[in-house]
């Protein structure tokens, strides 16, 4: 699924008029303004524009912009990420070299399940320091007796 | 599912009421994604969704659809989420059966099963199986509107043909719609009748949604009314 507005360079309640226009600047979009041209055809991609659109700010504000569901060849032009970095101009290849590196189409698994390990490593390595410390202090000090 | 109950009757009412009006949300969002309400699935939700739930009307649901905000589906959605996998799993087959009452399934419904599953932990896979058995047909890729090469492959099989007399409320049960309502292909015997009739009759069962609120009990109800019809039909043929 694409952004036909934004390919065209013209706002979603754009009239027959402006698509005409559109199309004058861009002939070799002449597939997008045929559908846009069509009311039936214009009909159905709006709703389906609208809901990715929603999906895609969803999809982003709960983390859910990867995996097989979404990074279909339907959807990057509704990835939040994308269309965010775009507007501010600010992060740009970060932006999208990370959206990259998360195509992983890994199946999605439960946050709290995911997240455990890392969190009982953490809580062993703050455990570490201060008891290797001791050991080294309690040898230390016994050398220094003898 | 005793413990899921259980755990509902000892919470406090405010927060059953809020776990119902976010299902209802959720489960409207589904019906009024691809834009036209029609009559029918408007009238589905006058007379399956009480009026005053909480704080919550449908109307006021179906404007917070027509505005696009997704902050109150946000909240919905994280809420549902917070519950047992039973219940996620029972939310996600209302949504199914909701996405299935125009007997095709809509290219903005498809993506929002695909979300409520990721969202609900629930997963693709997960999503598929619950589908192919509800429905009886497998979860297909969506379709993209976007292109003409879609368009022309849509109308060369004549997929968009309307099936405005399927949801007609009153009309009589066609055997293509009881072998829908059943999930059952043309070929199924008696036997993989009865045990689809099993199947559905507990997936569908009102007590394993009760505590989804009064939405998701309609629903269920809706499915499982068909489903007695359906078999009642086939049976006899």
């Amino acid at each position: 699924m694409k952004d036909l507005y934004s390919k065209l360079g013209i706002d979603r309640g754009a009239s027959a008029g402006e698509v005409q226009a559109a199309l004058e600047i861009k002939p070799e979009l002449s597939d997008c303004a045929t559908i846009l041209l069509h009311s039936e055809k214009r009909a159905l991609y709006d709703s389906t524009h609208s809901t990715l659109k929603m999906i895609g700010e969803l999809r982003f504000r709960l983390g859910l912009d990867t995996g097989r569901s979404w990074f279909l060849e339907h959807c990057p032009d509704y990835a939040f990420r994308k269309t965010a970095a775009k507007a501010s101009q600010s992060p740009g290849k970060d932006a999208i070299a990370d959206t990259a590196a998360r195509l992983n189409p890994a199946p999605q698994q439960p946050k709290s399940v995911a997240s455990t390990p890392p969190a009982q490593s953490k809580g062993l390595a703050k455990w570490l320091l201060p008891a290797v410390l001791l050991i080294i202090g309690v040898v230390v000090i016994a050398m220094l007796l003898r | 599912m005793s413990i899921v109950n259980s755990k509902l009757k000892g919470a406090p009412q405010s927060q059953k009421e809020q776990l119902a009006s976010c299902v209802k949300l959720l489960l409207l969002w589904v019906a009024a994604s691809d834009g036209t309400l029609d009559e029918s699935e408007l009238e589905f939700a006058a007379s399956h969704f009480p009026d005053s739930m909480g704080t919550t009307t449908t109307d006021d649901v179906l404007a917070t659809i027509r505005k696009g905000d997704s902050k109150s589906i946000e909240t919905a959605i994280r809420t549902v989420a917070q519950e047992s996998r039973e219940l996620r799993t029972a939310f996600l087959d209302l949504a199914i059966t909701m996405s299935m009452a125009d007997r095709r399934i809509a290219i903005t419904e498809n993506h929002i099963l695909r979300f409520y599953a990721d969202a609900l932990y629930l997963g693709i896979e997960l999503l598929e199986k619950r589908f192919q058995t509800i429905s009886g047909s497998a979860f297909s890729q969506p379709g993209d509107p976007s292109s003409m090469l879609w368009w022309d492959q849509v109308s060369s099989e004549g997929l968009l043909e309307n099936s405005a007399n399927d949801g007609q409320p009153g009309a009589r049960m066609t055997i293509e719609q009881a072998r829908a309502a059943l999930g059952v292909g043309l070929s199924a015997t008696q036997s993989e009748i009865e045990s689809a009739y099993e199947n559905l009759t507990a997936i569908f069962h009102s007590g394993r949604v009760e505590a989804m609120g009064e939405a998701a009990v309609a629903v269920a109800k809706e499915r499982f009314r068909r489903i007695e019809e359906a078999v009642k039909l086939l049976r006899n043929t």
